[in-house]
């Protein structure tokens, strides 16, 4: 599990270059549209947002709802395909499909607004640094190396421990341990453009810093910060599943991925693979999200800057 | 030198950071120690205790002093000082995440170099999606999924525990598979960034063979990214353990912090975390260190 | 769980009655045919969560009782044996059972001679010694001392002065010489021996108390079976016993050395059991693991089961909102809990129980019946006790052991049915009966079990529904009940007695303190090396009496 995707936190990178002139959108859509594997990986976030969003209609019960019946008389949960439960059912009764249904819902919401956070922190932070320099520069960086030295989820699991775990929580803390790797990325980005004509035109017209950051600077931060988004909400997905996994995540009765992996762990019982559809299709899903992500990410990234691979 | 003193700086911010989200981010710490429906008297006893109705910076020199002494307070639910049942368990997450890194080092260097050597092909293609996909398997669904495989199904392995060499592999497996993923994708950019530099087609022209290049040139310079993302391994380790240990049951900090958490026990929590920073910055310390012996060309100011 | 006690006497007739099929098919299942039995040996078991403690002053759940029972002697105990076999008392630091006066009211004692404390102490143990160690359990200095202000003891001459620090000692018990020591009652009290069996009464050394004051519990020392191994034995991680080489019970324990591993999840302790590195897993088998390991042929003839006399139950917490005051709440939450359900979640090992006396107990009503099953009426008990549909949300909080963790989801379930949220809120076992059990940290709601301490209803209410009762996890106090409680806890007439019982049953009942659910059977499951295993009905397990086979 990496709480801190591999791909957004490519450090010896950070100080490269903002990528050359032809990132016309024309030509990156291009770029993209021939990359399958970015494609592929686009096609299955819409699924997935398709069924977060259709939720409601889609699921064939209510998620928390359990069944009497949905239990075999000696107490077993019942296997996919048993009629009325497509992918079968867990210990308690509910219907896993409508499990799995909803809890896209919540991954994908505390995802991308985690995300959403963290890049907020992130490009403020770097900004801020790569622009003002000095002193500025100095504390803002330290205090990302300094953030940096903990491990990001075990901090994570601490601050929802000592809080109390909840949907709003657990989006704050997601967001708030994993802005590191976007600040150091934009820090980069933004020392490079800060030496550019254009930038020093500005300022010998006498434009405020404040002005030079948002109205000039910010534009050409926008590629990076698609990119490393899309490989955030991988890492936000992933981070939120681990805590459900854990215990600290959403709460029964509602559905969360990470949580069903745990129950489905619990009960393989003593031949290992008693209720396999517990534990592969939870999983599954969060895999396949991240991986959607993380394909996406890195075929942005390819079509942004041609010359990285 | 300056690294070192750069890390006590660390160090320090640490301990700070700790310090507020031990104290000041719950809203009483006093409740979060005695529970929901603690009586107002025991509150006000709690605080007493605790010295919670002192001045902040007070309370943060008792927290300074304390640590020095090793002192991390004592864990609610276990009964036991935290910082002695911390370092206990030190050794054993120590050894899962050298385990882990080993994992990684000699599953993904290998793969990235074939993938960099052989660009384009067939075999590049799937080790670059098969490294993605790596990275993408949620560790704590890949721990039950090989404990249920190899160890309760096909009983090739112990199930959890640490009673034996054995044990080691399915965690460490476990742990080190992402960052496999991760080192080859790493190895393979950073080697095709040394292939294409004017030094080793230089070597080439003077004849030398490929493999040679590879070895002698090559691997030594794409190498250097890959040490420092060691270091950063660490923080990285350190924070998958507490879902690796609890489900393979190995008694680190990890699987400690993991049972804190269904304790309510805030400072074993927060020991932990604490402990695991430092961790973190003595190992990327190491790492700097090594470097240097490595490579001595590198300088060592910012 | 909290474990029970058994009672001879004019109770065993009707134990028999009740529990006539049970104990023999049990116990064929504990009497296999028994190889020569070899000396020696490590046995490895593991447990979910460390032991909350090791003082016999303060450990009162089955997993501390296992661990204080094989460091520790009192002057009783219980005979070998799974169910009714495991239930008559016999002596153990005492030579004999005791004289008893023909009033009742006194009880003496006489030590045998020659029993010495584990090494390094090695000292013989002395009647001034047992009078310590149960005054020691009694007194208010003890730190977390269980039995203070019990109603277990309230037949002691002079405990209530020492309860109230106005003695020094307790008037009761008086020593002559070195090895007699006599008990002194102000009213006859049926389960006196049965009290004196417990766990708490066991014989500790003031030197070492002393020595360790309130880090007793982490240098246990006594004169049982086994010593704690403190090189080996990790806090929190892991506990090993040795073989103590001064032990009085010539023969025993026919293991070496105990090693019990803590923090191990209980799926895990059953893969490890089948893999070879565990010999007995020490927590219940959960019902995911029962069924596959009952259909599993190489492996079922391996679960060893015995009836459990006890109640699994939800308690409200009368001195919290929503619960204080508002009985048409409590009754709308007993309607609407669907015990059958939960029967089916546990594989039906067990049966349902509508009242407090489970049903294996001697004197039940096995036509006991109070709350329907009734949703429909639930949710219009619920608008009438002030809150419309889901607009109530309660926290539940129960040990995250065994099966607790699927019946609250299904409990959840349930409420959920008639507009109640429940908040699910598990702590680990050690926490639990730690700090949680029976104190405010409990919360408005919880689920818990009660294991009887001894077979005779006094025990499903004294200890539990009485107003000064320690384990009252719904701080419930009738003073009404008290007075029938202490009428019937000396009652001489059987037939009396029971009617007794009952009417304190539905007198419980109809305040609704509680929504007892069910009775369960109890299973545990060991590997092919273990020998002699049985599940008792007080310790669970009897170290001192299993043995490897190769």
């Amino acid at each position: 599990m990496q709480p801190l995707s591999p791909l957004a936190a490519r450090l010896p990178a950070d100080d490269q270059e903002p990528a050359p002139a032809s990132t016309s959108r024309h030509s990156v859509w291009r770029r993209l549209r021939k990359d399958r594997l970015a494609l592929a990986g686009a096609a299955i976030i819409l699924a997935f947002a398709a069924m977060a969003v259709a939720a409601p209609h889609l699921a064939p019960y209510d998620p928390t709802q359990r069944f009497v019946n949905g239990i075999s008389d000696q107490g077993a949960p019942l296997p996919p395909g048993t009629a009325g439960f497509l992918l079968g059912t867990d210990t308690i009764g509910h219907d896993v499909l409508s499990r799995l249904i909803w809890g896209a819902r919540v991954s994908l919401f505390v995802g991308v607004l985690a995300n959403a956070i963290a890049v907020v922190i992130g490009v403020a932070l770097g900004a801020a640094a790569g622009y003002y320099g000095g002193l500025v520069s100095s504390i803002i960086m330290r205090f990302t190396d300094i953030m940096l030295a903990f491990p990001v989820l075990l901090l994570g699991v601490a601050l929802v421990a000592v809080l109390t775990p909840g949907i709003p929580v657990i989006i704050a803390v997601i967001g708030l341990v994993s802005w590191t790797s976007m600040a150091r990325i934009i820090h980069g980005q933004v020392l490079a453009l800060r030496e550019r004509d254009f930038v020093e035109a500005a300022r010998a017209t006498g434009v405020g810093s404040t002005r030079i950051l948002l109205r000039h600077i910010l534009p050409h931060l926008v590629s990076p910060i698609v990119v490393y988004s899309s490989l955030g909400v991988a890492t936000a997905v992933l981070f939120e599943a681990s805590l459900s996994f854990l215990g600290l995540g959403i709460q029964p009765p509602e559905p969360s991925w990470g949580r069903m992996v745990s129950e489905g762990a619990a009960v393989q019982g003593a031949s290992g693979f008693a209720y396999p559809w517990l534990l592969l299709f939870p999983g599954a899903a969060v895999f396949l999200t991240v991986l959607a992500f993380n394909l996406l990410g890195d075929g942005l990234r390819d079509a942004l800057d041609p010359t990285s691979r | 030198m300056r690294r070192l003193a750069w890390s006590v700086v660390v160090l320090f911010g640490v301990i700070i950071i700790t310090f507020v989200l031990r104290y000041i981010v719950p809203a009483d710490p006093a409740r979060i120690i005695g529970g929901m429906h603690a009586t107002p008297q025991a509150l006000a006893g709690i605080r007493r205790q605790y010295g919670f109705d002192r001045p902040l910076w007070l309370q943060f020199f008792d927290y300074l002093g304390r640590l020095v002494h090793g002192d991390l307070g004592p864990s609610l639910a276990l009964g036991i000082d935290v910082g002695p049942a911390l370092l206990t368990r030190l050794p054993f997450t120590l050894e899962l995440a050298v385990a882990g890194l080993l994992v990684e080092l000699l599953i993904g260097i290998p793969l990235g170099t074939v993938a960099a050597l052989w660009r384009g092909t067939m075999a590049d293609r799937v080790s670059m999606v098969a490294a993605l996909c790596g990275l993408s398997v949620p560790s704590f669904w890949l721990g039950p999924v090989l404990l249920s495989l190899f160890a309760v199904h096909w009983a090739i392995f112990p199930a959890g525990g640490a009673d034996s060499a054995a044990a080691l592999v399915l965690p460490a497996l476990t742990l080190g598979l992402a960052g496999a993923a991760w080192y080859s994708r790493l190895i393979r950019s950073s080697l095709l960034d040394v292939l294409g530099s004017d030094y080793i087609r230089t070597a080439r022209a003077k004849g030398l063979s490929w493999s040679a290049v590879v070895r002698k040139h090559a691997m030594r310079n794409a190498i250097t990214p890959v040490i420092t993302q060691i270091g950063l391994d660490m923080a990285y380790f350190l924070g998958g353990v507490i879902v690796v240990e609890s489900v393979f049951g190995w008694p680190g900090i990890g699987q400690l912090a993991a049972l804190a958490i269904s304790n309510d026990d805030p400072n074993l929590i927060m020991g932990a975390v604490l402990v695991g920073a430092v961790a973190v910055v003595l190992a990327n310390l190491i790492v700097d260190i090594t470097y240097v012996l490595i490579d001595p060309r590198v300088r060592l100011d910012r | 769980m909290k474990r029970s006690l058994a009672r001879p006497g004019i109770w065993a007739t009707l134990t028999l009655a009740a529990l006539t099929l049970s104990p023999c098919a049990w116990q064929a299942e504990a009497r296999a045919t028994t190889p020569a039995i070899t000396s020696g040996g490590t046995l490895r078991t593991a447990f979910d969560a460390p032991l909350s403690t090791m003082d016999p002053a303060v450990g009162y759940d089955a997993y501390t009782w296992t661990g204080e029972h094989a460091v520790f002697d009192g002057l009783l105990d219980y005979s070998s044996g799974t169910g009714l076999a495991g239930t008559q008392l016999v002596p153990r630091l005492a030579a004999s059972m005791p004289t008893v006066s023909k009033d009742g009211l006194t009880y003496t004692f006489q030590l045998r001679h020659g029993v010495r404390f584990q090494p390094p102490l090695n000292r013989e143990v002395t009647a001034d010694d047992v009078k310590y160690s149960i005054e020691r359990a009694l007194s208010p200095r003890t730190p977390k001392a269980q039995m203070v202000g019990s109603s277990f003891w309230s037949s002691l001459q002079g405990v209530s002065d020492f309860w109230n620090k106005k003695a020094q000692h307790i008037s009761g018990i008086t020593v002559s010489g070195k090895y007699g020591i006599t008990f002194k009652l102000t009213t006859p009290d049926r389960a006196f021996l049965n009290v004196l069996a417990m766990p708490f009464t066991s014989v500790v050394p003031h030197e070492w108390v002393d020595k360790y004051k309130d880090k007793f519990s982490e240098h246990p020392l006594g004169t049982g079976p086994f010593m704690v191994d403190s090189k080996d034995t990790v806090p929190g991680t892991r506990l090993v016993l040795v073989r103590n080489p001064n032990y009085f019970r010539k023969g025993l324990p026919y293991l070496d050395k105990v090693i019990i591993d803590f923090n191990v999840a209980d799926h895990l302790q059953i893969q490890r059991v089948q893999a070879g590195a565990l010999d007995l897993a020490g927590n219940l088998v959960t019902s995911d693991d029962f069924l596959s390991i009952k259909n599993d042929p190489k492996w079922s003839r391996y679960l060893a089961y015995a009836p459990d006399i006890a109640v699994t139950y939800l308690a409200f917490n009368l001195k919290q909102k929503p619960f204080e005051g508002n009985l048409k709440l409590r009754q709308a939450i007993n309607m609407a809990i669907n015990k059958q359900q939960i029967l089916k979640l546990i594989n039906g090992r067990g049966v349902i129980m509508q009242g407090i006396l489970p049903p294996t107990m001697p004197g039940a009503d096995p036509k006991f019946s109070y709350y329907p099953y009734d949703p429909q009426k639930a949710r219009a008990l619920l608008a009438a006790a002030g809150y419309g549909p889901n607009k109530l949300s309660i926290p539940l909080t129960y040990q995250q052991s065994g099966d607790f963790d699927k019946i609250a989801q299904e409990i959840q379930a349930e409420l959920k049915e008639i507009g109640i949220s429940i908040v699910l809120k598990p702590v680990s076992t050690d926490t639990w009966y730690g700090s949680v059990a029976y104190t405010q940290k409990e919360g408005p709601m919880v689920l818990a079990p009660w294991g009887q301490d001894y077979p005779d209803p006094s025990d499903f209410f004294d200890p539990i529904l009485t107003c000064n009762a320690g384990s009252n996890a719904a701080f419930y106090c009738n003073p009404a009940l008290d007075a029938l409680a202490a009428k019937a806890r000396g009652n001489p007439n059987d037939q009396a007695r029971i009617a007794q019982y009952h009417q304190m049953e539905r007198m419980v009942m109809a305040d609704a303190p509680w929504v007892p659910i069910y009775d369960d059977v109890l299973y545990d499951f060991h590997g092919p090396h273990l020998g002699g295993f049985y599940i008792h009905p007080v310790w669970p397990f009897n170290y001192a009496e299993y043995y490897m086979m190769p």
